[in-house]
C-alpha cells in the first residue's frame, strides 16, 4: 500500500536519461575496481595514485546527483590538495622496498603475487557475498521511494550550499555541526603534533638532570684554572 | 546570548585556555591544567542545569534538550572530571604530555554533551565523531609503547569502520524520510507504520540495521566485542578510565535515546536484536572472562557482560534504571582503575592477576576498596551493582512490559551468567587476600606507604558512592 509516502516532499517520477545511467554504471565500476586495487597493490605510491583515480568518477557521481559544487570540491580538495600531500609525504619518507620488490612500481614476487591473488579472491568473495545480501534489498527499497526532479533553481551550486550552511545562523541546524567540526580538526592537529614528537624532544626526568655529565664537567675544569691564577 | 552556547562556554573556554597555555609555556608543570579542566567540566554540568530547560530547542532543532539527555550529560561530565583527577600523576609516569591529553579529553567531553543533546542527524554524527576520534587518540596516546600503538590502531580501524556504517545508516534513514530532524523522522515513521506502508519502511529499516550494527559494535556487545580486550590491554590506565567509563555511558545513552525517541515505531525490528545482544553477551562475556589472567582483559569482558544488562534495561525502557546502571557502572570502573593505578610503581602497572597476590597484607585499605568494587561488579547485595542488576531484572519481569516472548529466558540467562561471573571476580579477591606475594612481581607493585591523594580520593569516592547507591537509593518500581 502506497498511501503514505515517507518522502512526501518529493513526488512524481521522471524518466532518467540513458546517458546518465550509462555514465553512472561506468563510474561505479571504475570506483569499485580502483578502490579494490588501492588495498591490494603493495606499492604505496601506486596505491595513492589509484586512490586519486577512484576520486574522479566519484566526483562524476556527485555531478550526476546535481551536486556540482561538491563534485568539483571533491577534485579540488581531495584529489588535488590532500592526495598531493599524501603522495608528497610517501615519497619523502620513501618506504624501503621489501624483498623482491623494486622501489617504484616493481612487480610482486612469486610469493607476493600468490598472496595478492589470494587476497584479491578473498576480498572479492567477501564483497560479493555482502553485496549479494544487501544490494537487492537496498535496490528494492530505493525503487519504492519516488524521486522527482529538483525544482529549486541553483540547487547544488555554491550559492545554495552557502545559504544552507550560513543563512540565519541562530536558527540554522548546520551551525552547531559546523562549529563542532572545528573542534574535531583541532583534536586531529593536537594528536598529530603529539604523535610526531620524537624521543629526544620530551623533557628530561627531574632526577636525571642533576646527574648529567655535561653539568658536572665545568666544575671539574674550573678548579685547576683558578689554582694557576 | 543563546542559552545553548552559554552552557557550552565553560568547556570551550577551558579548551582554549589550555591551548593558549600549551603554546605559551609548553614545559610547565601541568598541575594547573588539570585544575582548569576539572573546573570547566564541573561548571559545564552546572551551566547545563541552569541554562537548558527541558524540551527547549536551539538552532532550528539541531539541539534538543531532553531530561534523559541532561542526565546522561551530567553522568558523563562527572565521570570525566573523576578521570581527570585520576590522571594527575599517572600521565607523568607513562610519559604522556598532560596538556595535550587534557585538551583531547575536553574535546571528547564536548562531543559527549552534544551527543546527548543532539536533535538532528548532522549534529548526531558530528558529535559521534567528536566522541570517537578523541577516543582513538587517547587509546594510542603513549605512542612509544608498542602495545599502545596496537591498541590505538585497532581501535581506529574498527572505529572508522563503525563510523562508516553509522553514516550509511543515517543516510538511508534520510533517504527514506527526507528529514534530518529526529522528531520529524519519528513522526514520519510513526505515520507510515500507522498507515501500514510496509514497502515505504524498508529503506528506513535497512538504515536502522546499519545504525544498530555500528552502535552495538562501538559499545562492544557480543558477538561484536572481540576487539575490546585488546584495546583495553594496550591503553594506558588514565586514557582507559575515560574510554571505558564516560564514553561508554554516552554511547549507551545515545543508543537508548535513539531507539526510544526516534525509532520507537520500528520497535518490532530492534527489540529482538537487543535481546540477542544481551543473551550473547551474557554467554560469551562470562565464559571468555573465566580463562583470563590479565586484569585489564578481565575488566573488558566484564564490560561486555554489563553491556548486555544495559541492553536489557534499554529494552524495557526504564530510563531511571538505565541511567542508574550507567552511573553505577561508570563509577565502579573508575574505582577499579584507580586501585590498579595506586598498586603500580613509578615504572610499571600491575598487569596479571598474580601480581595482586598478597595485596591484602601489604596494602590493606587498597585491597579492601578493590574488593568492594569487585563485589559490586559481581552484583553482591548492598552494592550499587546489585541494585542496578536487580532493577533491570525486576523491570524486565513486569507482566505489562509488552516484551518479546523470549525475554524471560534471556533474563534467566543473564542472571545465570552473573553467577558464573562470581568465579572470575573472586579469583582476584582470592589472590589479594589468600595468597602470599610472589617475589618476581615486586618491581611492579608500589610499596604500601606512597598512596597518592588523588587515587585515594577517587577510591574513597567510588566506594562511598557504590555503597550508598546500593543501600539507600530506592528506584521507582523496586
Amino acid at each position: 500500500m502506497r498511501g503514505v509516502n515517507l518522502s512526501s516532499t518529493r513526488s512524481g517520477t521522471v524518466p532518467v536519461s540513458p546517458v546518465v545511467e550509462i555514465t553512472f554504471a561506468i563510474s561505479a565500476v571504475i570506483i569499485l575496481l580502483s578502490s579494490l586495487a588501492v588495498v591490494l597493490v603493495k606499492n604505496p605510491v601506486r596505491a595513492t595514485l589509484l586512490l586519486i583515480v577512484s576520486f574522479l568518477p566519484t566526483s562524476l557521481v556527485y555531478i550526476l546527483l546535481q551536486a556540482a559544487f561538491v563534485g568539483i570540491l571533491q577534485i579540488l580538495v581531495y584529489a588535488g590538495a590532500i592526495m598531493m600531500l599524501f603522495t608528497f609525504v610517501i615519497m619523502m619518507i620513501n618506504p624501503s622496498p621489501k624483498d623482491g620488490e623494486s622501489p617504484v612500481g616493481g612487480s610482486d614476487g612469486g610469493e607476493g603475487a600468490f598472496s595478492g591473488l589470494r587476497g584479491a579472491l578473498i576480498g572479492l568473495l567477501f564483497v560479493g557475498a555482502a553485496g549479494a545480501m544487501v544490494l537487492p534489498l537496498v535496490y528494492h527499497a530505493a525503487s519504492q521511494v519516488s524521486v522527482g526532479p529538483v525544482t529549486k533553481p541553483g540547487f547544488g551550486g555554491l550559492a545554495s550550499i552557502s545559504a544552507l550552511l550560513f543563512e540565519d545562523p541562530a536558527n540554522n541546524p548546520m551551525t552547531v555541526s559546523f562549529e563542532l567540526i572545528s573542534f574535531l580538526i583541532l583534536v586531529g592537529i593536537i594528536a598529530a603534533l603529539n604523535f610526531s614528537r620524537r624521543k629526544g624532544a620530551e623533557p628530561a626526568k627531574p632526577d636525571s638532570i642533576s646527574t648529567r655529565p655535561t653539568e658536572a664537567l665545568p666544575i671539574v675544569r674550573r678548579e685547576p684554572a683558578m689554582d694557576a691564577k | 546570548m543563546n542559552p545553548y552556547l552559554l552552557s557550552q562556554l565553560p568547556l570551550i573556554g577551558g579548551f582554549v585556555f589550555l591551548l593558549v597555555l600549551a603554546s605559551l609555556m609548553p614545559h610547565r608543570k601541568e598541575g594547573i591544567s588539570s585544575i582548569i579542566a576539572i573546573i570547566s567540566l564541573c561548571s559545564t554540568a552546572v551551566a547545563i542545569w541552569i541554562f537548558l530547560p527541558e524540551g527547549a530547542q536551539y538552532f532550528g532543532g539541531a539541539i534538543r534538550v531532553t531530561s534523559v539527555g541532561k542526565l546522561v550529560a551530567y553522568v558523563c561530565l562527572g565521570l570525566t572530571a573523576i578521570g581527570m583527577v585520576l590522571s594527575e600523576d599517572y600521565l607523568d609516569k607513562v610519559r604522556v604530555n598532560g596538556l595535550d591529553w587534557r585538551m583531547v579529553v575536553l574535546a571528547l567531553a564536548l562531543g559527549m554533551v552534544n551527543l546527548s543533546l543532539a536533535g538532528d542527524l548532522a549534529t548526531l554524527f558530528i558529535a559521534y565523531e567528536l566522541v570517537s576520534i578523541p577516543s582513538y587518540v587517547l587509546a594510542g596516546f603513549s605512542h612509544k609503547d608498542p602495545r599502545s600503538n596496537e591498541a590505538g590502531m585497532k581501535y581506529l580501524l574498527l572505529g572508522v569502520f563503525t563510523s562508516v556504517l553509522f553514516l550509511l545508516g543515517l543516510s538511508f534513514i534520510y533517504g527514506a524520510t527526507g528529514e534530518i530532524n529526529l522528531l520529524a523522522i519519528h513522526d514520519k515513521l510513526a505515520r507510515a507504520v500507522e498507515a501500514g506502508a510496509t514497502a515505504d519502511l524498508t529503506l528506513a529499516k535497512i538504515g536502522l540495521a546499519f545504525l544498530m550494527g555500528a552502535v552495538l559494535f562501538k559499545v562492544a556487545v557480543a558477538p561484536l566485542h572481540s576487539w575490546l580486550p585488546d584495546v583495553y590491554q594496550g591503553t594506558n590506565l588514565a586514557s582507559l578510565a575515560i574510554i571505558s567509563s564516560p564514553v561508554k555511558v554516552a554511547v549507551f545513552g545515545m543508543l537508548g535515546m535513539l531507539l526510544w525517541g526516534v525509532f520507537e515505531p520500528l520497535s518490532d525490528l530492534w527489540k529482538p536484536v537487543l535481546l540477542l545482544g544481551a543473551a550473547l553477551s551474557a554467554i560469551m562475556g562470562n565464559l571468555q572472562a573465566i580463562v583470563q589472567t590479565n586484569i585489564k582483559r578481565l575488566v573488558a569482558y566484564s564490560a561486555v557482560v554489563n553491556g548486555g544488562f544495559i541492553l536489557l534495561g534499554i529494552l524495557v525502557n526504564s530510563v531511571p534504571i538505565v541511567v542508574f546502571y550507567l552511573g553505577s557502572y561508570g563509577i565502579m570502573t573508575m574505582g577499579s582503575w584507580a586501585a590498579l593505578m595506586a598498586m603500580g610503581t613509578r615504572h610499571a602497572d600491575v598487569d596479571e592477576i598474580s601480581d595482586l597476590a598478597g595485596m591484602g597484607k601489604t596494602h590493606r585499605w587498597l585491597a579492601l576498596a578493590l574488593t568492594v568494587i569487585l563485589l559490586s561488579y559481581a552484583g553482591i547485595p548492598l552494592t550499587s551493582g546489585f541494585a542496578a542488576k536487580f532493577g533491570v531484572v525486576l523491570d524486565a519481569l513486569r507482566p505489562d512490559a509488552g516484551l518479546p516472548p523470549m525475554t524471560l529466558w534471556v533474563v534467566f540467562l543473564s542472571v545465570c551468567g552473573g553467577l558464573v561471573s562470581f568465579y572470575f571476580y573472586f579469583q582476584i579477591i582470592r589472590a589479594m587476600w589468600l595468597q602470599s606475594a610472589p617475589a618476581e612481581s615486586a618491581d611492579r607493585r608500589a610499596s604500601g606507604a606512597d598512596l597518592r591523594w588523588n587515587y585515594a580520593f577517587v577510591l574513597i569516592l567510588s566506594v562511598v558512592v557504590i555503597l550508598s547507591l546500593g543501600m539507600f537509593v530506592r528506584l521507582p518500581g523496586m
